[in-house]
This record gives structure tokens, sequence and C-alpha cells, in this order.
């Protein structure tokens, strides 16, 4: 999996990600982030390049969720669907904002 | 009636020993009679001459009274001539003859007194017997002189014979009694007749005892005088009595003077027994018996003997035939009876037989025999147990789940035996010998029974075990022969063909030890039998060499093995089944499944035997190759974090393969993933285990099919999460199997084998 980060606006953090959100990547993508959120209060997940997410992804998008609603916003951008799917099938849609 | 039963001997011998009775009966009255007859006839005889002797003594005395007179007449006429004297001594002697009625001395005219012309001394026994002189004879009146008597007498005594009989008459001066009379001459010294002497008999009593004398009822008597030919009495019960006296003998038809030498005479339809006897006096008695009545009261008697004697012989027979009846004929009837109800197997059947004590023996060695076979049926029926478990047993040993590898779709395989009575030396097998060979078999081992069976069992292991070892075919083969071989020390010996199919590629190796030709199906066209190269029979020679044949299977071809059972059932009528018939009846169930094929062949060969029971094992197997299996694959691994990329690329690699949708092979990851993490996260706590996932494509259908050894756990049991909760309310967990239940078509759970099986479906 591939995970670019980039600061924008001083306090903001874009992540772009390409691959699946599973078992072998889930917890590389989720600490390397959480490793960059210091500061951050505006979060944005560029999901263009992630073709399916489990539901070990999805744990790991909770817990950003948690921590990023003490200190900021999250958001999702380009979704695909099959990921769109699973998101809508969980619930996470409605909490979850996504452009 | 034969004489080949006991009953009808035992009729045999008490009628011989009736009828031996019988005649020796007969034979004894027989001599019984004829010595009766003889006895009576003496008795008779005796008892006549008795009476006829005391007559003659009668006779005798009135004879000698007669002279005694007439030497009293000569006294008297030479001594004194004193009358009162003569008298005196006259009542003397007539004293001392008590049986004469009367009697006196008669002279000649004037010959003692010159004077007189009748001169007598006459006396005679009165009514008090007493001797009493009469003087009356001395007149005119009277004049004995021309008496008949006196006229009959005097001219016929002489000096030599001095006694002579007058002929019967009537007394009319005195007693009116029949008489006659006796007399002597007196002689003068001179020699010159001078008068004679009397003595008269009274002869009505005789005749009344001679009548008296009847020996039998219808018995008579004739007295005469044959001297002068004339009848004194007869008691003939055919004639006038009465007029007969003085009528000459022969009045009676029957008489003849020669009546004393013939033993019977026939009268008025009578035989008659003549007893004759001559009296001294010249007369004669006779006395006739009836014949029939003479022994009629000895025949009666012999008679009566004879039937007592016959009805205690006849008593004595029917007691002997009853008596051999019960004692001997019952007992075997008993006997027979009770062997039939044996021979029912009514077993529990017990003779009670206390007598005659050789049956009761013989019944008892029955018992003792009824309870051995008792006892060796119960043996047997332990024994026929046993081999119904043992056939139940060698049954099962062949595989006979169909289909055996549901997951495999290369082939269809079907097979059966019909075991035989007995229990027999067919078996088929079928196994993997490795990933992609596939070897199945039939075989028979020679001979039956038991111990056919143990062997078929012990190279059914053999040839599985040897089959396994990784050995080309015929090294394989070769291995088996020579095991068998080695431990075949009772010449058994097996036909076997064995096919070895590599079901990717469809190359087929075939391996025929002296059996039937299979019947094959290749390209689509009819079934026909092949014959491959062959070989001897297992267990021949240890070291023979296999040839091999090889061919290649393409989808559809059918290979069908079968033991001789098959060919061999016979009908009614004698006839084999046949392998034309064989022929006819696979090639006339085209298309049909390996299963149906094999049925309507079972069914063929039964409606073929028409009942007839089998004489051998009758085993069949069908194999169809359906081609090298493209449309599914299998991933076996150790479950763990590490492998899971592994799977994910193989996974990857089939979907590629199948050209499925990007939209259907992400629904396969994420599925097959949230079911990968939960196998090793939770089916193995304590290690790692493995992990089969299954992929087949079936026309508009793909099935995943994953498979774990852990524990036992259904997940879709697990309630699902509650998606509409906000991310703080939520739970950890139950995210996954939730997205699984989402993404499919279909799911199920078992639990099989220790294995928790998921199968999913989805649409293409």
């Amino acid at each position: 999996m591939e995970i670019t980060l980039k600061k924008f606006n001083e306090k903001g953090l874009l992540v772009k990600a390409t691959g699946k959100l599973d078992i072998d990547s889930s917890a590389e993508f989720g600490t390397k982030i959480k490793d960059a959120l210091d500061d951050i209060d505006e979060l944005v997940l560029d999901f263009g390049g992630i073709s399916y997410v489990a539901s070990i992804g999805l744990r790991v998008l909770l817990e950003l969720y948690q921590q990023m609603s003490k200190q900021g916003s999250i958001k999702l951008t380009n979704v695909q669907e099959p990921v769109m799917n699973v998101l809508k099938m969980t619930g996470f849609t409605k909490f979850l904002s996504i452009s | 009636m034969s004489f080949n039963t006991v009953k009808s001997n035992i009729a045999f011998i008490s009628a011989l020993m009736l009828i031996l009775l019988s005649i020796t009966l007969t034979f004894f009255a027989y001599l019984y009679l004829q010595n009766g007859k003889a006895i009576l006839l003496k008795g008779y005889s005796y008892h006549i001459s008795n009476f006829a002797e005391q007559i003659n003594k009668d006779i005798i005395r009135i004879e000698d009274n007669a002279k005694d007179l007439a030497l009293q007449g000569e006294m008297f006429y030479q001594v004194d001539k004193n009358k009162n004297m003569a008298l005196f001594t006259t009542k003397n002697i007539f004293n001392n003859y008590q049986y004469s009625l009367g009697g006196g001395i008669w002279f000649e005219p004037n010959v003692i007194d010159p004077s007189k012309r009748h001169y007598c001394i006459y006396v005679y026994r009165n009514k008090n017997n007493e001797v009493v002189p009469d003087e009356e004879f001395e007149t005119e009146e009277y004049d004995y002189l021309n008496k008949g008597w006196y006229k009959e007498i005097l001219p016929n005594v002489t000096k030599q014979n001095n006694v002579a009989w007058s002929l019967p008459y009537y007394e009319k001066e005195g007693s009116n009694t029949l008489m006659v009379t006796a007399g002597a001459g007196i002689y003068a010294p001179n020699g010159k007749i001078i008068g004679i002497s009397t003595v008269d008999w009274e002869i009505s009593s005789i005749i009344k005892s001679i009548s008296d004398m009847k020996p039998t009822t219808h018995s008579f008597a004739l007295f005469g005088d044959k001297e002068h030919n004339s009848i004194i009495a007869s008691s003939d019960p055919y004639t006038e009595n009465a007029s007969l006296l003085g009528k000459p003998l022969n009045t009676l038809s029957w008489y003849n003077d020669n009546l004393k030498n013939i033993t019977y005479f026939t009268y008025h339809n009578k035989k008659y027994i003549p007893y004759v006897k001559m009296l001294d006096n010249g007369m004669i008695l006779i006395i006739c018996i009836p014949k029939n009545e003479l022994f009629y009261n000895l025949v009666k008697h012999v008679i009566a003997l004879f039937i007592i004697l016959m009805i205690t012989g006849l008593i004595l027979s029917f007691l002997l035939y009853t008596g051999l009846k019960k004692y001997i004929d019952k007992p075997i009837e008993k006997l027979t009876n009770i062997a039939q109800k044996i021979g029912r197997g009514e077993l529990n059947t017990e003779i009670k037989l206390e007598k005659p004590l050789e049956f009761a023996e013989l019944a008892d060695v029955f018992n003792k025999m009824t309870n051995d076979i008792k006892s060796i049926t119960k043996e047997r029926q332990r024994i026929e147990s046993e081999l119904t478990l043992a056939k139940a047993i060698q049954a099962s040993s062949l595989p006979n789940v169909f289909p055996p590898f549901p997951d495999k779709q290369e082939f269809d395989i079907f097979a059966g035996m019909e075991p035989a009575k007995e229990v027999g030396g067919d078996f088929y097998d079928f196994y993997f010998i490795d990933d992609e060979h596939f070897m199945f078999l039939i075989a028979d081992v020679s001979g039956k029974g038991v111990p056919a069976a143990l062997f078929m069992m012990t190279t059914k292991t053999l040839i599985n075990y040897i089959a396994k070892s990784g050995m080309n075919p015929k090294d394989m083969i070769e291995t088996i022969n020579k095991k068998i071989c080695e431990n075949n020390k009772h010449g058994f010996f097996i036909t076997l063909l064995a096919c070895i199919v590599n079901v990717k590629t469809g190359q087929a190796y075939f391996i025929n030890c002296g059996h039937n030709p299979p019947l094959i199906k290749q390209n689509g066209e009819k079934f026909k039998y092949v014959e491959f190269d062959s070989n001897i029979v297992l267990g021949a020679f240890e070291n023979a060499e296999i040839n091999i044949s090889e061919t290649y299977l393409k989808s559809g071809d059918t290979v069908f093995i079968y033991t001789d059972g098959i060919t061999e059932a016979a009908n009614k009528s004698e006839e084999l089944y046949g392998e034309e018939r064989l022929f006819n009846s696979i090639n006339s169930s085209e298309g049909d499944s390996v299963r149906s094929i094999l049925e309507s062949i079972k069914t063929n060969v039964k409606d073929f035997a028409q009942g007839v029971a089998q004489s051998d094992d009758m085993t069949m197997l069908i194999f169809k190759f359906n081609g090298a299996d493209n449309n599914k694959e299998v991933y076996k691994q150790i479950a763990s974090k590490e492998n899971y990329s592994h799977f994910s690329d193989w996974l990857m690699n089939v979907c590629k393969k199948w050209n499925l949708t990007d939209e259907l092979s992400g629904k396969l990851h994420l599925v097959s993933e949230e079911l990968y993490t939960n196998v090793f996260s939770y089916a193995y706590p304590d290690n790692n285990g493995e992990i089969e996932i299954s992929l087949i494509k079936k026309e508009n259908i793909l099935t995943m099919i994953v498979a774990d050894n852990g524990i036992q756990y259904n997940p879709l049991e697990k309630p699902d999460p509650d998606v509409t909760l906000p991310p703080e309310s939520r739970e950890q967990g139950g995210l996954g199997i939730f997205i699984v239940k989402n993404s499919v078509d279909d799911i199920n759970y078992q639990y099989h084998d220790y294995k928790n099986i998921l199968t999913l479906y989805f649409n293409i």
C-alpha cells in the first residue's frame, strides 16, 4: 500500500492511499496517520485509490473518526463504489462526512 | 395286503397260527371221533353179548331143569311109581330153578297105569312164588297128547341130543302168556321113549326186556327162532308187530341170513348197525341201532369240544394279534409319528414310552437324537448368523457411499455387489493413489465361503496399500502379485481388472489379469468389449511379468467392468445371461447416469434369472470420465496473517483466469478476507491450523466453500450489530460477518466430519 501524507493550511492533513484496507495494510495505514495527527484539525482521506475496505479497515476509520472528533473534522473524498457500498452497509455514512 | 409292514406280518402270523391250530384241532377231533366210535361199537357189542349170554344161561338152566325132571320121570317109572313122592321131588327140583314158570313129567298113554291114557305130574309157580301141584292136566278135556308143544318135542328128542324146544305159543288155559317149552325124553330101561319132561319158559318178560333194551331212541330188536324160521317178537317201528308171531324171519324186509357179516344196512333211508346173537337153543337175537344215533352223542360231544377249542384258538390268535400290535405295531406307529414331527422341525417333541423295554430304549435314543439335532441346529443357526454378519462386514468393507467424491467433477463412478447366498470372493474398490491418479478395480477370488472371503479382505487391503506407495503401474501390479504369492499357501488365485486414470489428462492404464474384458464406450460410440493385453491371474506365479495397456479417455468416455456372476447368471432353463445380453442391455441405456445404467443392468439380469437363486456374487462398476475439471479451484494452506497475501494472490489469479467482473472479484476478496481473518483469529486458539477455500464455477453460480478444522462455531448465529448507532456506542467486532452476510446471494453453515464448512453462493 502506498500512503502519501501532505499538510495543507498549516493544520490540515491530506492522505492519499492506493490499495486495499485489509489485514495486511490497515494497521500500517492507521499508525502512519495517527503519528501525523498532532495539531491537525482537518483530516481529508482521499480514497480514490482504495479498492476495498474490510472490517479491519473500518475499525481504523472508526478510530480516526473518534480522535478527530476531539480535535477537528474528518472527511472522505473520491470514495469508490465498492467501498461506498460497505460504508453504507455498515452505517458509516451516517457519521462520516463523505464528498 | 403286502407283507412289507410289521402290521401285516403280525396279522399274517396270527392268521397262520389260527390255521395251524385249526388243522391240528381238526386232526385231533377226527382221531378222537374215530377212537370214540370204535370204543362205542365195542361197548354196544359187549353189552348186547352180555345180554345174550344172560338169556343163554337161562336157556341152559331150563334145559338142565328139563333133564333133571326126565331123570326124575325115569326113576318114578322104574322104582315105585309113588306119585306123592314124585310130586315132592318135582317141587324140590323146581325150587332150584327160579326162572322156570312151571313144568312136569308127561307119560305116553297107558305107560304107568294101563287104565289111564293120561298120566302126568305137574307143578307151577303161583303168584306168591310158591311151587304148587296142578292135577287138572290128566283129563280127556285137556288131552296133552294132542298139544302142539308135546307133539313138537317128543319126536325131536333123541338119546344123544336129549332136549328139544317147542314153538312159542300162548298158554290159553292158564296165564295166557307167551311161552316156549323145553323138554327132555324119558326112557324105559329097554331104551324105548315112554314120555317127556317139560319146563315152561315165559318169554314175554324176555321180549319186554329186549324191547326195553333200546340203546338209542330209534333202535329196534328182533327175537326169533332160527331153527323153526319164525319170528317171536319184533319192535320194528315200520311194521305191525302183533301179527308177526310165528311168521318167517324174512317177512321183515331188512332181514337176511347174512346180517351177521355186514356192518350196516339201509332201511327207510336210515343206516342201521345190526348186532346179531345166536342163542344155544337155536333162537336169534338182533338189535338194530341207527348209525347216526349210535354216534350222535359222540359227534355232539366232539363238535362241542371242537367249537370250544376253536373259539379258544380264535381268542388266542386275537390276543396274539392285539398283543403284538400293542407291543410292536403301536410303538412303531408312535415312533414313526414322532419322527415325522421331528422331520417337520418340531424339535421340542419328546417321546414318552415306558413299555416294552426295547422300544423304550429306542425312544430314549430318539430323544437323545432330537436333543442332538436341537443343539446342532442351534450351533448351525449361530454359524449362519455369524456368516450373515461376515457377509455384512464384507459388504461394508467395499466403498458404498455414492457419489464418493462430491467435490470431484472429473468423473462419475458407481458400483455395486449382489452377494450370493454364501460369502464370496468378489470385490471392487477405488481411490486416489495420488492427487491426480484415480484407481478403480474389480476382482474375483477363486472359491467361495469364509476362506475366500478372508483371502479377499487381505488382498483388498494389500492392493490398497501397495497402490498408494507411488510405484508405476507395472511395478505396482507385479509387486501386488508377488505379495499375494508369498501369502498364498492354499492355492487361491485372483482375477483382477484395474484401471488407473489421470483425472487431469485422461491418460489411462488398464491391467487385466485373467478377468472378463471391460465394456468401454469411447468417442460417443456404443459400448464395446475391449481386449487388453491379458496377463496370468494373480497369485499363480511369483515372478509373472505384467503387461500394461495404455489409452486416453476423453470427456464422456465410460468404462464398465464386472465379474462373471453377471454373465453366468442362469435362468430356469439353465441358459446363461451371457455377454451378448449384457452388451445389448448396456447399450440400450444410453445417456443415463452411471447409477441408472448399473441399476438397469441389474434389473435386466434379475428379470432374466426368473427368481433362480444366484450361484455367484454379481459385481459391477461403472466409471464415466467427464474431462479435466477447469471450473474448480482449491486453496489449502495454514491460515495466518503472514500467509494471507499468498491466498489473496491466488484469489486474484482465479478471478483473472475466470474473467470475473471487478465487482464480483471485489466481493470475493472482501468476503474471503473476513472469513480468513476469523479462521486464524478464532478457529485455532492454541496453534495455527489449515484453511481450505474452494471456488466452483458452474453456469451462473459461483460457489465458495470455506472449511477449517478449528473449534466448532457457527458465525451465522451471531446477532447482527446495530449499524444505526453512533460510533461512540458501537461495540467491537461482528462487523466482518455482517459484511459477509450482506455481500453474498446465499450462505449456509454446516459442521461435518469435524469441519466448520461455510458455503457461499454468488450470482455471476
